[in-house]
């Protein structure tokens, strides 16, 4: 390696630097690698930033470091056959250990991300403490290693052509340094891009693979949840050109209250709510009311647990000619009641989602 | 039927006005413009009719949209058949190595995944169905229409351009039921352009490797289905951005004019962020060093034409508003805000140190969590090329993103002097963030062809 680094006709200190970078990008890249692949396995288990709390450097940076060094082995100066010697045997159990691990990691992050999107997101992690996700991260590692032992990478393509070139053209060093570095930061991006896209490509095939030939009420009630049930419910008992009473547009009904939201799914009807945004005003001369105990969270000043004391409306007794209550998960009526006073205290508001016809005076 | 016969219509309109401007340009490159160009200057003379109390239906889409392209095909016709021929050849004489064919066939697959999840899922997230869909709706109907130009609608409805809501309100008249199908061909468009303008510059190969990091970012492909105002504005100003760049480098004219129609159409998207200045301040600048002092006119007309127009329609609705109701709620997003930031930007308020840190922090915390490497490879890109940056045409296209993140910056400092919840919306920024990527990757790739290949062109 002395000899190369002589022809280049570096500075004294160039060659020293450069030369100190190759070897221990050598003696370096096992203890990297087994460090990135622990603190995957870590993030995995743990949540993502884990490493990045207790010891200030994040998992990216290990993992652009493992990529720059293994880069610099593979595609830089020739190590001498000594310190290759006294180095190989590491290589090869990492390598012997990583071609037993990669199978099973590859099907683990397999399994685990099509039962999380098969169920609910978290649900893997709920069970068995595991972050599918992060997965994917331990696999990329794995599949690194793997990748740097393939003999004649040049064939695999473009990216690794171009570093080698036709013959192992003597580059400055400095132009190994540099390249090696651009590619390290090319793979960065193109698996961090590709692990975020390829989440959502698979979340979205799924669904549509499930349910190929689901209805537009299906496919709204996939994204708004029971809020489009109750939309459909409100929009199949009143006439279109109904005054319907709605709640501020505070939380917990920043949807049931949002004027935007209300004409996105029941225009030509109109609606009507209080300008000051007090939660205890209901307008009377609409035609009617909704009763809406509030999807989003609420509690005291933002912070906290969900509080139930703010939950609930209207807040008042208001007099109907008949009350209407929606199923859960469903559009249909769960039960109608007749000629009656609505009292917001009352246990069966509890929970609950309706409509008031309002009697007219 | 209908809407088949409107979309071929719209694109032809489009491949016609590119064909009158760009004499010569990748063929993929002008199928993309094609698209962007179509729809957005379809919605431009909706906007013309909706003005000048034209009904817009089916009848009146298809007969103006059939008379435009038979004026513009007698004009034009030859430049047609050469593209035809251009297209032929293109698609003909192809020899792909391994590497290509792996990145084509990623490119057709998230092509097609775009085409099926934008036909699959109807228009369903928050902004979309309550503001640029519903608006689509409304002023798909002669009544709507009315009702929308008589501002019986609430204030809110007014405050962004209206290219997304024609667009979809031509879906709804041609008897289309889903319009986010257009947002997939936004996609479409994004990988077309990109890899249409990059091939110019670069080699195959780069280009396409470029092309697959670009089309991967998750943003854009969250974005197919979102139907937002974001992949649009983000396609035009992006590609407007790269024709500009084209005609600094020495291409013809024509770059200068669509890339000022883009802008144009860009602004017709989203109006709020004045990134367009920056384009157009380096612009003076190289006009001035080039002693070209007419040609910033060009590009700045259609961006004044459309940005006044839409500032008299909105000045005539606050009016409207604050004459008839006198309330303040319904002024948000009539230009009450912007009145605000301009007034905030002159006051000493934006020196305040603790505040420019609050900024940076939260643009760090918007920005970083999908674009962290891209940011950090695009620095360390122009250091390791600095002086070759400088010495060639590059230095055009860098002082452009730098100029477009300093506008960013000043906005978002602008925005916590004047909206008490600025640091609660990080996603407003990511979004916004979404054309950077365009730009950075085109230079990046460029760069990356000027290291690696110098020595095997």
């Amino acid at each position: 390696m002395k000899k190369i680094i002589e022809k280049l006709q570096l500075r004294d200190f160039q060659k020293k630097i450069f030369l100190l970078i190759f070897r221990y990008s050598f003696f370096l890249f096992p203890f990297i690698w087994s460090l990135t692949f622990f603190f995957s396995i870590l993030e995995s288990f743990t949540y993502s930033g884990f490493i990045r709390k207790h010891i200030f450097f994040g998992f990216q940076f290990f993992l652009f470091f493992m990529i720059l060094c293994g880069l610099l082995i593979k595609f830089g100066l020739p190590i001498d056959k000594k310190t290759k010697r006294e180095w190989i045997d590491y290589y090869k159990v990492l390598g012997l250990l990583n071609n037993i691990f990669f199978p099973l990691i590859l099907a683990a992050t397999i399994i685990a991300s099509a039962v999380e999107e098969s169920h609910y997101p978290n649900y893997v992690f709920s069970k068995i403490h595991l972050q599918p996700k992060n997965l994917y991260w331990v696999c990329f590692v794995s599949f690194y290693l793997i990748i740097l032992k393939v003999r004649n990478l040049e064939k695999i393509g473009f990216l690794f052509r171009v570093i080698i070139g036709k013959k192992m053209v003597p580059f400055l060093i400095l132009n190994y340094f540099r390249k090696a570095v651009l590619l390290a930061l090319i793979f960065w991006i193109l698996i961090f891009n590709a692990r975020f896209a390829s989440a959502e490509i698979f979340k979205n095939l799924l669904i549509i693979t499930r349910h190929p030939l689901a209805t537009y009420d299906e496919k709204m009630r996939i994204v708004w949840g029971d809020f489009y049930n109750y939309m459909l419910f409100i929009k199949r008992n009143t006439p279109e050109d109904a005054t319907i009473a709605n709640p501020p547009p505070i939380p917990p009904w920043n949807n049931e209250g949002s004027g935007p939201v209300f004409n996105a799914f029941l225009y030509p009807r109109k609606f009507s709510q209080s300008i000051t945004e007090d939660m205890n005003e209901v307008d009377l001369k609409a035609d009617y009311a909704l009763i809406a105990w509030g999807f989003y969270r609420c509690s005291k000043n933002d912070v906290g647990p969900d509080d139930e004391f703010c939950h609930g409306w209207p807040r008042i007794p208001i007099e109907a000619e008949w009350i209407i209550y929606k199923k859960e998960n469903s559009s249909e009526i769960d039960r109608k009641i007749n000629d009656i006073i609505y009292d917001p205290n009352d246990p069966i508001n509890k929970y609950a989602w309706g409509l008031i016809k309002i009697k007219k005076k | 039927m209908f809407l088949l016969i409107g979309f071929l219509l719209f694109l032809l309109f489009g491949l016609l006005v590119s064909l009158l401007f760009l004499k010569q340009t990748h063929p993929l490159l002008r199928m993309g413009l094609s698209y962007l160009l179509g729809l957005g200057l379809t919605t431009i003379f909706m906007t013309f009719f909706l003005f000048e109390k034209i009904p817009i239906n089916t009848l009146s889409l298809l007969l103006t949209l059939f008379f435009l392209d038979l004026l513009l095909f007698f004009w034009v016709h030859k430049g047609l058949f050469a593209f035809v021929r251009e297209c032929q050849s293109f698609i003909s004489k192809k020899n792909l190595s391994i590497f290509e064919k792996a990145t084509v066939g990623l490119l057709l697959f998230l092509c097609f995944y775009a085409i099926v999840v934008s036909l699959y899922w109807p228009v369903k997230d928050w902004d979309a169905i309550t503001l640029y869909d519903f608006r689509g709706k409304i002023l798909s109907d002669i009544q709507g229409q009315e009702r929308f130009m008589n501002f019986q609608l609430e204030g809110h409805y007014y405050g962004y351009p209206l290219l997304t809501s024609l667009s979809h309100a031509f879906v709804y008249i041609l008897g289309g039921k889903n319009p986010l199908f257009l947002s997939g061909f936004f996609y479409i468009c994004l990988i077309l352009v990109f890899y249409g303008s990059l091939r110019q510059l670069v080699k195959r190969e780069t280009a396409l490797g470029a092309t697959v990091i670009l089309a991967l970012n998750f943003l854009f492909i969250n974005h197919i289905t979102t139907a937002y105002t974001n992949l649009p504005f983000a396609v035009y100003y992006a590609i407007g951005t790269i024709l500009l760049y084209f005609w600094m480098i020495g291409k013809e004219n024509g770059c200068l004019i669509t890339a000022g129609l883009l802008m144009a159409l860009s602004i017709w998207t989203r109006d709020y962020e004045p990134f367009w200045l920056g384009n157009f301040v380096i612009l003076l600048i190289y006009c001035f060093l080039k002693k070209k002092i007419f040609y910033p006119l060009i590009f700045l007309g259609p961006i004044l034409s459309t940005k006044l127009f839409w500032f008299d329609f909105r000045k005539k609705v606050v009016d409207f508003f604050v004459s008839n109701y006198l309330n303040k709620q319904v002024l948000i997003g009539l230009g009450q805000q912007e009145i605000n930031v301009l007034s905030s930007l002159v006051s000493f308020k934006i020196l305040d140190p603790t505040r420019l840190f609050r900024v940076i922090i939260f643009l760090n915390k918007a920005i970083s969590p999908l674009f962290f490497p891209l940011l950090i490879a695009f620095v360390v890109f122009l250091i390791l090329d600095i002086k070759a940056i400088l010495k060639d045409e590059r230095k055009y296209i860098v002082l452009i993103i730098f100029a477009n993140m300093f506008i960013l910056f000043i906005g978002t400092l602008a925005l916590s002097l004047t909206f008490p919840d600025w640091e609660k919306i990080p996603g407003s920024i990511e979004r916004l963030f979404m054309f950077f990527p365009f730009l950075i990757i085109f230079c990046g790739a460029i760069t990356f062809e000027k290291i690696f290949l110098s020595n095997k062109k």
